[in-house]
């Protein structure tokens, strides 16, 4: 079996994410659970291919991704729904209108897409922006206190709603992103449900990799490389189930969780949401 | 504000209902307006029951069942396998039903295991195990286990079934299964000592550990029941004689799991509303399927409302308490 084509396939994979899951990080290090990164990408998804696609499509799907995470804020801190709920029910509510509007009337069949040097370029200035932006010491204090006690964080002067509103959106910005990537650095339409558990596993590569960002990154870019394996498995003359192939990463993925997790690795507003 | 709560929703839907009887009268002709179409309504509530149930007793504890999806598909394939494949007489399918129950019930402890002792939340492992079952059911479905006689992928076709209470609209003993339990289980939570202690468990740990039931043991029985119920549910929709009789390969996706999500958080904190949640949302799917037969909408509008619903039902129902 010759490499490229998989190093191709965990690429067009890896990027959407690395980028869902690296957005999922800020907003868990807020102290909210980021339940709603597959519903974050889908819409972005969505909206990328209606947008015609290429750049335009880029920056509308990320405009999408940053208005659900936006909805994630409002229900979760201004209405008080709690966080894991908000998440599920938006994530209903993305594939619910994502398909409703996709038979009513179906996607264009081919936009203009991106190629993968591309989607790499965006993907790592994003990751090198998100690295610089964590270097400063004021918001990466600012967005740990506030994850780890909200009150704590009061008391010592921090704006505790404007940090996770500015980390939903940046959650949304970079969710959003590997959303419209998905479809822009693949196959160029929408299908229906197409992150097809790709949020989730973003959220098992933020448990496995313990909310930092490095081990994270690795993660996600683990899960897509096994997920990636089923596309070149059948180019490459592999004879296994395509349903067995297309198990492996949701397995590993709950392996990962079942081998690595520690009960105390995560920010404590998070354990506290319950 | 407990009146509006209960009003609001009500204006809304019948502000809804009134418009679409006013645009599409033939619609709530085709959903409800003959016995049969009212027998079908009831066949949809049958397993949303059992379903809504098994959600309400987890989030009664504090947690949410959400792999419903898979666990339903997984209690369908145990039934349709054991069924078939180990023994040949009735007996075949009571084991295959206890099989379900077990296979549901191992799922829910390995769901509450990871929650209670490893600090997975049981939504981000529930939801890998829905895809992972998906994918092991059409597996076995369409691989190993495929009636060879068939074009369609499905199992070999079960001896022995149910019977239907029925026949016309296929309405299974799911429903008596699911009043039966749904009387015991309000019984037992709000009239028995026991039920007090578990509906503790939602907000504090404190008053069962007092009472003698230890938190974490309590959640993992009780997600394991309910996790079962759900299994056994989907083992009686595949064990009936009428449309199924066997396992097909696309069986997951059948919405039970997600609709159930939605009418265990609608009841809320009283077991009782479980009954009129579980037939608004059947009638809402039974709607969006009659509005997809009438005009050329999708049937998507039904769980695009459902998922509305599910929003505005955690606004009234499950909002977190201020921590500052």
């Amino acid at each position: 079996m010759t490499l490229l084509p998989w190093l191709t396939a965990t690429t067009n994979l890896g990027l959407p994410v690395m980028l869902a899951a690296t957005g999922g990080l800020v907003c868990e290090k807020s102290g909210t659970a980021a339940l709603f990164l597959e519903g974050t990408m889908l819409t972005a998804a969505f909206i990328a291919i209606r947008a015609g696609g290429g750049a335009q499509g880029l920056l509308c799907g990320l405009l999408a991704g940053v208005s659900v995470t936006v909805c994630h804020y409002i229900l979760v801190h201004r209405a008080n729904i709690k966080d894991v709920v908000a998440g599920v029910g938006l994530n209903m509510l993305a594939l619910s209108a994502t398909s409703f509007f996709e038979r009513l009337s179906p996607s264009p069949e081919s936009v203009p897409t991106i190629s993968t040097t591309t989607g790499t370029l965006i993907a790592g200035s994003c990751i090198a922006t998100l690295i610089a932006c964590f270097a400063i010491p004021r918001i990466r204090l600012g967005l740990e206190m506030t994850g780890e006690s909200t009150l704590q964080a009061r008391i010592f002067g921090i704006d505790t709603a404007r940090v996770q509103f500015l980390a939903h959106a940046v959650t949304g910005t970079l969710a959003g992103l590997g959303g419209a990537l998905l479809p822009l650095m693949g196959i160029g339409t929408f299908v229906e449900n197409m992150t097809n558990g790709r949020g989730y596993l973003a959220l098992a590569a933020l448990v496995f990799g313990r909310w930092q960002l490095a081990t994270v990154i690795a993660a996600a870019l683990g899960f897509a490389a096994i997920d990636a394996f089923q596309l070149v498995a059948a180019t490459q003359g592999i004879k296994v189930d395509a349903d067995v192939l297309a198990m492996m990463p949701y397995l590993v993925g709950l392996i990962a969780l079942i081998l690595r997790t520690k009960r105390s690795a995560g920010p404590a507003e998070l354990s506290k949401a319950g | 504000m407990k009146t509006l709560k209960i009003v609001l929703p009500l204006v809304g839907i019948s502000i809804v209902l009134l418009t679409l009887f006013r645009i599409q009268p033939d619609v709530f002709t085709i959903a409800f307006g003959s016995p049969i179409a009212i027998l079908r309504l009831l066949t949809i509530v049958s397993p949303l029951l059992i379903s809504g149930l098994a959600v309400h007793t987890s989030l009664m504890t504090g947690r949410i069942l959400i792999a419903g999806e898979g666990i339903y598909a997984a209690g369908g394939i145990t039934v349709a396998l054991v069924g078939t494949s180990l023994v040949t007489t009735p007996l075949g399918l009571w084991f295959g039903l206890a099989a379900a129950f077990a296979v549901g019930s191992s799922i829910g402890i390995l769901i509450s295991w990871l929650r209670e002792k490893k600090g997975v939340h049981e939504v981000i492992s529930g939801l890998l195990l829905n895809y992972l079952l998906q994918l092991i059911t059409r597996f076995l479905a369409n691989g190993p286990f495929r009636d060879p006689s068939s074009d369609a992928p499905h199992t070999r076709e079960l001896l022995w079934t149910l019977p239907l209470i029925f026949s016309d609209a296929d309405l299974n003993i799911g429903l008596v299964v699911g009043c039966i339990l749904t009387i015991g289980y309000v019984y037992i939570l709000h009239k028995t000592v026991i039920g007090r202690y578990v509906r503790s468990l939602g907000s504090t740990d404190g008053v069962a550990y007092v009472a003698g039931l230890p938190p974490a043991r309590t959640r993992m029985l009780i997600m394991a029941v309910a996790a079962g119920l759900i299994a056994l549910a989907g083992a009686i929709s595949i064990a009936s004689a009428g449309p199924f009789r066997r396992f097909p390969a696309d069986f997951y996706g059948s919405g039970v799991g997600f609709d159930g999500l939605i009418v265990g958080l609608l009841a809320g904190p009283s077991a009782w509303l479980l009954f009129p949640s579980a037939l608004l949302i059947a009638c809402l799917s039974h709607l969006s399927d009659a509005l997809s037969l009438a005009t050329s909408l999708p049937r998507q509008v039904g769980s695009f409302v459902g998922a509305l619903i599910f929003i505005v039902a955690a606004y009234f129902r499950y909002r977190k308490q201020s921590r500052a």
